[in-house]
């Protein structure tokens, strides 16, 4: 299988995930939804690397964990408990495309402290995202 | 927290929609630390692993109380439901890992970016009765993907 395949299954399994969501969260509060959503996916990965990356993981600094644990929090507590919750209040339509807007803020962030460059595309791209966030977020939920 | 229950329950569309752009403000500040991780100590799957892991805890210790709480009185389809995403999620990852091993980002990157429109087909297609799609979100969901791929292909040609 090519990397065109294994790119359309992710695609998938994170719109089947966020949908997962919906319907888990309507009988659950958003933070003890964000907990188990982590608990099978973080011990079968960590088990994963453990057995497969093993001298790698032994070879690392201390600092190294220091980075882990930080993409840790803004990744998956503090990003995956936001999109639970906004999945919750406002549905997975109107949510799933505002969570896809992560490569803008990651855009502006190079931009800002790694001093990435401004190009006519960057311009061109954010001006649509803005454009499709405020289409999607000036309609009014049915609660 | 219980200030934020009550002003999502005051303010459910507002807070909604602030957590959903949040959300991708996060994973945006996450890609940036992940890139700094990536080239500097680990392979991405390694860096996944103890990320995933090291939110689980922050998760459990800030949570702890709440968590108690719904494991004792939230029914089980709950937790099914959410563990599938969990699952579906890390699979994902997983997936576009592979994928960026057999093909450049470049190719990777616009398929990755539709998964929204893919949400949104599986929400209309499962989710009728709990939410309505309308054109106004398609169109705003299709411009979002668009300016994304705009994005992602510049910085990686």
């Amino acid at each position: 299988m090519d990397g065109f395949n294994f790119a359309i299954l992710a695609a998938c399994c994170w719109g089947i995930s966020n949908v997962l969501v919906r319907i888990g969260v309507h009988s659950l509060s958003p933070t003890t939804g964000t907990w188990i959503s982590l608990l099978p996916g973080s011990v079968a990965i960590l088990g994963f690397v453990l057995i497969f990356h093993l001298d790698e993981i032994l070879a690392l600094p201390g600092l190294a964990f220091i980075w882990f644990a930080l993409a840790g929090f803004l990744n998956f507590a503090l990003g995956r408990l936001l999109n639970t919750i906004g999945i919750k209040l406002v549905g997975v339509s109107k949510a799933a495309p505002l969570f896809s807007t992560a490569p803008l803020f990651a855009t502006v962030l190079g931009v800002t402290f790694l001093n990435e460059s401004i190009t006519p595309q960057l311009i061109l791209g954010t001006l649509l995202v803005v454009a499709g966030a405020v289409l999607i977020t000036s309609e009014p939920v049915k609660q | 927290m219980n200030y934020i229950y009550n002003l999502s329950a005051k303010y459910p569309t507002i807070i909604g929609y602030i957590s959903a752009i949040g959300a991708g403000a996060s994973y945006g500040a996450a890609q940036t630390v992940g890139k700094h991780i990536t080239s500097e100590y680990a392979h991405p799957i390694v860096g996944t692993a103890f990320a995933l892991f090291s939110g689980f805890i922050f998760v459990s210790l800030i949570f702890h109380r709440q968590i108690i709480k719904d494991v004792a009185t939230a029914p089980a389809k709950g937790f099914f439901w959410l563990a599938l995403s969990g699952v579906g999620s890390a699979a994902g990852v997983t997936l576009l890992y592979f994928a960026l091993d057999r093909s450049p980002l470049v190719q990777v990157s616009p398929i990755i970016a539709t998964s929204p429109l893919i949400a949104i087909l599986l929400t209309h297609l499962i989710l009728r009765q709990l939410e309505k799609v309308t054109g106004r979100t398609i169109i705003g969901a299709a411009l979002v993907v668009s300016g994304i791929l705009l994005i992602t292909i510049s910085k990686s040609l």
